[in-house]
């Protein structure tokens, strides 16, 4: 189940020569909150085409899911986009009126969200709420086919019922359903759809997302902790690190060249290499704090850093394949 | 003594009537007996929606058993802080109106722990440091943090009373590899310092590899397959026990093709073996006997009627990383 369409080209902009379906520039998210103000995404930008799928991956906390929030523009009340540019098949996004945004959701971005208990009301039966977002339900071979899709087959004649009723992993499939297969967006925003799958339902879920890529040109940000998982789906991968997309390679490359240490760092703590019970590897320090810091924000944890990186915040650099933002970026490190 | 001990647990939950005008069952777990050694860790993994949430519920007593006994150190009543639940949905396991901070503290005030303002506090920053997290997210509330960072809050929450058993239900689902390796590193540590017992549900069959010593594999409410971890691991036995290990995607491994059809629903569960309307080696008997969980030769147990012709072989996974 290999993508079809492995990115050739370079990593900043899309393979084809088309204009990208999206396309970020510079984008900044900061959070309000009672300590101070938390800036957790910063000048990222990335480009995607039609039928790209981009893996995101990245520390805990290192602003996945405040990107694809602010794409949808459903940013908790206390954050704020502070620069930037987000245009969507030639419309800029962060410029348009609330009910065009909307309508947008509605039917074009599609967004599956971190936390599928949030995106649920839970006083009302699951049944009813899947006819909420998607119209033309009442045709039961329909609903058939869209539960039947993401194996929940089983739960057709439970929809009455309510939320809490469900497994965890039930209710995120309910979701890629209502998202994906339901709306057949042009864009889905996939915030760590698979994390409370199983590895057979897995597999089914991320073989569906693919033929709906090859079917339609759905494109898709595909946010995972799961390398194994990311290897598999995406065509270009993103590494983000204390709000900033700190790599963006196409995933052979990623894997075979990491150029960022954070990234390298990142292969290595995969838990499959070691022995039962041996501690595993972790990066040492922590990321907190990280993205105050004047210099690069990995800097404090990085074995190759030099002064210079304490000072001064990379730029991104091109090598090879790879979009890299590190001042060592291309040495033999 | 064991840490638990569980027998014959069932739980089925009755659902309001549909449009068929009956109420029915949901066989969400039916008949499962298991018990984890003190200082041990029993991993249970299987499809979504098999029932191991409802298990760890039930373990906490968050969930009345239909059926079935559960004893902790050997007793039925246990006080709150013996075990306790790092539960699978943070999210709802917090009162999203208060803060981080409240979430920890408020376990060490009911139980009387770390009396005084001072010595909470300090017990408060030493609970967040554990997790890898630090003081700056005690004043903000479960809205305003990271997915994973959520996750390691409940962690911290669930150690703050010291309990001598964990429950945990996905614990490391939503974190990136180095955090999660810091949260495996921090279990193996407690379970050789203090003697903890774990039951461990999770998804990341190389988690469940690296810490358990026993594996429990679940199918539509019942046991598969139970057995030492290694053995499970390396040459998984139950038909199901193979889908699942063969279907785990990795950097330059595809997976297997996933199995064919549908899930069965836990209203009306398949007569015979569960797993026979999916399983690739079925036969007619299979649809009409159930199997009982019988021990091999190995001392692992698997129920399948066709046990004794079933070749243990290795899984992909090993053949994988001996190549690398
Ligand atoms: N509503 C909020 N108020 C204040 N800070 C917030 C809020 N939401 C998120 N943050 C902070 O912003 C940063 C980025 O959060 P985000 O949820 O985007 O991370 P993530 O990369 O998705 O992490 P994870 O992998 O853990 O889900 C984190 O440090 C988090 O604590
Ligand atoms: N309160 C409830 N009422 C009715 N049915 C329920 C209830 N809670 C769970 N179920 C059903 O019981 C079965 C087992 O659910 P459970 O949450 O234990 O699964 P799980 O193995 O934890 O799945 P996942 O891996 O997706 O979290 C599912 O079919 C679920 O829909
Ligand atoms: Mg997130
Ligand atoms: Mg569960």
């Amino acid at each position: 189940m290999a993508p079809a369409t492995r990115a050739g080209g370079t990593a900043a902009t899309s393979p084809s020569g088309d204009p990208p379906l999206l396309s970020v520039r510079d984008l900044a998210v900061t959070f309000r909150t009672r300590n101070g103000e938390v800036p957790a995404v910063r000048e990222v930008s990335f480009d995607l085409a039609r039928g790209e799928i981009l893996g995101l991956v990245g520390e805990s906390g290192s602003g996945k899911s405040t990107v694809l929030t602010a794409l949808t523009r459903m940013l908790p009340r206390n954050a704020q986009v502070t620069a930037g540019h987000i245009g969507f098949d030639g419309t800029d996004l962060l410029g348009l009126r609330e009910a065009g945004m909307r309508r947008l959701r509605g039917d074009r971005i599609g967004l599956i969200p971190q936390r599928p208990m949030t995106s649920l009301s839970p006083a009302t039966p699951v049944g009813r709420q899947l006819r909420w977002h998607l119209d033309g339900l009442d045709d039961a071979g329909r609903l058939r086919e869209l539960l039947g899709g993401v194996g929940l087959g089983a739960v057709l004649d439970r929809l009455d019922g309510y939320p809490f009723e469900f497994s965890g992993g039930q209710l995120q499939r309910l979701l890629i359903a209502v998202a994906a297969l339901g709306k057949q967006p042009d864009l889905l925003l996939a915030d760590e759809p698979t994390t409370t799958l199983d590895a057979t339902v897995q597999a089914q879920v991320l073989r569906l997302l693919l033929e709906l890529r090859d079917r339609v040109g759905l494109a898709m940000v595909f946010v995972t902790h799961d390398l194994g998982v990311i290897s598999q789906i995406s065509d270009r991968i993103g590494v983000m690190y204390a709000g900033r997309l700190v790599e963006i390679a196409p995933t052979r490359e990623l894997f075979d060249a990491p150029r960022h240490p954070y990234t390298q760092a990142l292969l290595e703590a995969i838990p499959g290499r070691y022995r039962r019970g041996e501690p595993l590897r972790t990066i040492p320090g922590t990321v907190t704090g990280a993205n105050r810091l004047a210099g690069c924000p990995f800097a404090p944890r990085c074995a190759a850093a030099i002064d210079l990186c304490h000072e001064e915040n990379p730029v991104t650099r091109e090598v090879g394949t790879s979009l890299v933002g590190c001042h060592r970026a291309g040495e033999d490190l | 003594m064991s840490a638990i001990s569980v027998e014959h647990l069932s739980k089925h939950y009755l659902i309001r009537s549909g449009r068929r005008g009956q109420d029915r069952l949901v066989h969400a777990v039916d008949g499962v007996s298991f018990e984890v050694p003190e200082g041990r860790t029993l991993a249970i993994i299987g499809e979504s929606g098999c029932g191991k949430s409802t298990v760890a519920r039930m373990l906490v007593r968050l969930a009345e058993p239909t059926a079935g006994r559960i004893l902790v150190h050997g007793r039925e009543e246990t006080d709150r802080r013996t075990i306790q639940l790092v539960s699978q949905n943070p999210w709802s396991a917090l009162n999203r109106r208060k803060t981080i901070r409240h979430a920890l503290e408020q376990p060490l005030v009911v139980h009387g722990l770390h009396p005084g303002a001072a010595a909470r506090a300090a017990r408060v920053r030493e609970l967040l440091e554990l997790v890898g997290l630090t003081e700056d997210y005690l004043d903000r509330r479960p809205g305003g943090v990271s997915g994973g960072e959520l996750q390691r809050v409940t962690v911290a929450r669930a150690l703050a009373v010291e309990p001598r058993v964990l429950v945990l239900d996905e614990p490391t689902a939503s974190l990136d590899v180095s955090v999660k390796a810091l949260l495996v590193n921090l279990l193996m540590d407690l379970q050789r310092r203090l003697g903890l017992s774990y039951v461990l549900i999770t998804h990341e069959l190389e988690i469940a590899r690296h810490l358990a010593d026993e594996v429990a594999v679940m199918y539509l409410g019942r046991f598969a397959e139970t057995g030492d971890a290694e053995q499970v691991f390396s040459a998984p036995g139950h038909p199901y026990t193979r889908a699942l290990l063969a279907a785990v995607p990795g950097p330059g491994r595809e997976p297997a093709a996933p199995l064919q059809g549908e899930v069965p629903s836990a209203v009306a569960p398949p007569p015979g073996c569960r797993f026979h309307t999916r399983c690739p080696l079925a036969i007619d008997i299979c649809a009409q006997t159930e199997p009982e969980l019988r021990p091999g030769p190995d001392g692992r147990r698997v129920a399948c009627l066709r046990q004794d012709e079933l070749v243990l072989s290795p899984d992909p996974v090993d053949k994988e990383t001996e190549t690398r």
